[in-house]
């Protein structure tokens, strides 16, 4: 029984193979099977594609890296390229990367790659790229130093107003507060100011901490601390308090800079 | 073995938390250092003892503070925590939701007070002040840390008895 199937299957075999070579190829039988054959093709086609694809990614992704990091370091040198710029001033800055931030119990505070060894002291400003104030340094170690950014509700500076109106020195105290406004306090009563005048910092603060001086006297406070560079711009007065029953004026300061997202700051150092 | 393990990666999470989370809106509330030692009054004591040293000490890391503000901080809010577990029954989720909420609110509490008697005794410059933003932090933190923690004993219960039903099976 199986003998007679088998020599069945050998003839048709033979006849199919001798068809193939009559029609070259063109069996009608293999009609029927083109679709099958292109689904095949074409999937060994995506397939090898699919490879291909991968690959072009791989060299794609590889791309967007490497462009990131171009344009992190174009980033980077930009904001250097604008500490180099500042020109027509009269002090040093000397930057520092910015290691951390950190908030507790409070205290927001930075730290900064710079310390005693590089010169740095207590009571000295900080600036972005573009010369703003944004903060004061606040405590120094050997390697490091942490500055306490304006918007903390700890910091106070002595600050001048350019008074558009008046030639008069006009003095105030800068609190800090959170949020996208400061407040300048202590305005005596006769001053005249108004909105768009320019805050700058008046230099005129005694720096002194109480803890050094206790712990080291006044010599040693003398070499640690510095008063902060008069003439550093903060920002303009968007709004004037003036309350008639108060001792005082009030002002409200939009400050030109935003201490957020800061990566490389400027010390600002005597001039040498 | 396995503690030293734990150590290992504990030490990468607080590093993590205090160079990476410390930055990110809601995530600086977070403060994993408290959550484990809190957490690990589960298991042992020492082991959160082993905790407050080793993340006090990564705290006090690039800290504004003078050095060891945290780490003794937290060494001996360990102890009172102990005291305060005896009393107060850890296997229970109301419990632990309890001894949680108590734990946050001295851990600030302890922070505060002793930021203030550093600054009377002049070794901090700066003095601590209670306002708006302070206690919109303390309930952020709060909050953050107890839903974290609460997690965490939840996941822990979970595996705990699924493990002691294992146990109990092939014991059986």
């Amino acid at each position: 029984m199986f003998k007679v199937k088998y020599n069945w299957l050998f003839v048709i075999v033979l006849i199919l193979l001798v068809l193939l070579i009559i029609f070259k190829g063109e069996f009608v039988l293999l009609k029927s099977f083109k679709g099958l054959g292109k689904f095949f093709y074409k999937s060994s086609v995506d397939l090898t594609q699919k490879n291909e694809d991968s690959e072009l990614k791989k060299q794609l992704n590889n791309l967007k890296i490497e462009n990131t990091k171009l344009k992190i370091l174009q980033n980077e040198n930009e904001v250097l390229r604008k500490y180099l710029n500042l020109k027509n001033v009269d002090y040093k800055v000397s930057l520092a990367n910015v290691l951390n931030k950190r908030k507790e119990i409070n205290i927001e505070w930075y730290l900064l790659d710079k310390g005693e060894r590089d010169g740095v002291k207590e009571g000295m400003a900080v600036i972005n790229e573009n010369g703003f104030f944004v903060g004061k340094i606040n405590k120094t170690e050997n390697n490091f130093s942490y500055f306490l950014p304006f918007s903390s509700p700890y910091f106070r500076i002595s600050v001048e107003i350019l008074s558009a109106k008046q030639t008069q020195l006009v003095l105030g105290v800068l609190e800090g507060e959170e949020g996208l406004a400061l407040e300048i306090n202590y305005i005596l009563h006769d001053a005249e100011i108004e909105k768009g005048d320019k805050v700058v910092t008046s230099g005129l603060e005694e720096s002194i901490n109480p803890v050094k001086f206790a712990q080291g006297g006044a010599a040693r406070q003398s070499r640690l601390f510095h008063r902060v560079k008069p003439g550093l711009l903060i920002g303009e007065i968007v709004a004037v308090k003036d309350d008639p029953h108060q001792l005082f004026k009030k002002a409200v300061v939009k400050p030109f800079s935003q201490e957020k997202n800061l990566k490389i700051v400027g010390i600002v150092m005597p001039a040498p | 073995m396995r503690n030293i393990f734990i150590f290992i990666i504990l030490f990468f999470l607080f590093i993590f938390q205090i160079f990476f989370l410390n930055n990110l809106p809601l995530f600086k509330y977070l403060n994993l250092v408290l959550i484990f030692i809190i957490f690990f009054f589960l298991q042992k004591f020492s082991l959160s003892l082993s905790v407050a040293i080793l993340g006090g000490l990564i705290m006090d890391s690039g800290s504004f503070f003078p050095p060891g503000f945290f780490s003794l901080n937290l060494i001996f809010l360990c102890f009172f925590y102990y005291l305060l577990a005896k009393r107060i029954n850890l296997k229970t989720l109301s419990g632990f939701l309890f001894f949680s909420f108590l734990g946050i609110v001295f851990y600030q509490i302890f922070l505060f007070l002793s930021a203030y008697l550093l600054f009377f005794l002049n070794f901090l410059t700066i003095r601590p002040l209670i306002n708006r933003t302070y206690l919109f932090d303390f309930f952020y933190f709060l909050i953050v840390n107890l839903v974290i923690l609460i997690l965490f004993f939840i996941f822990y219960e979970r595996s705990h008895s699924k493990f002691l039903e294992k146990r109990k099976g092939s014991d059986g």
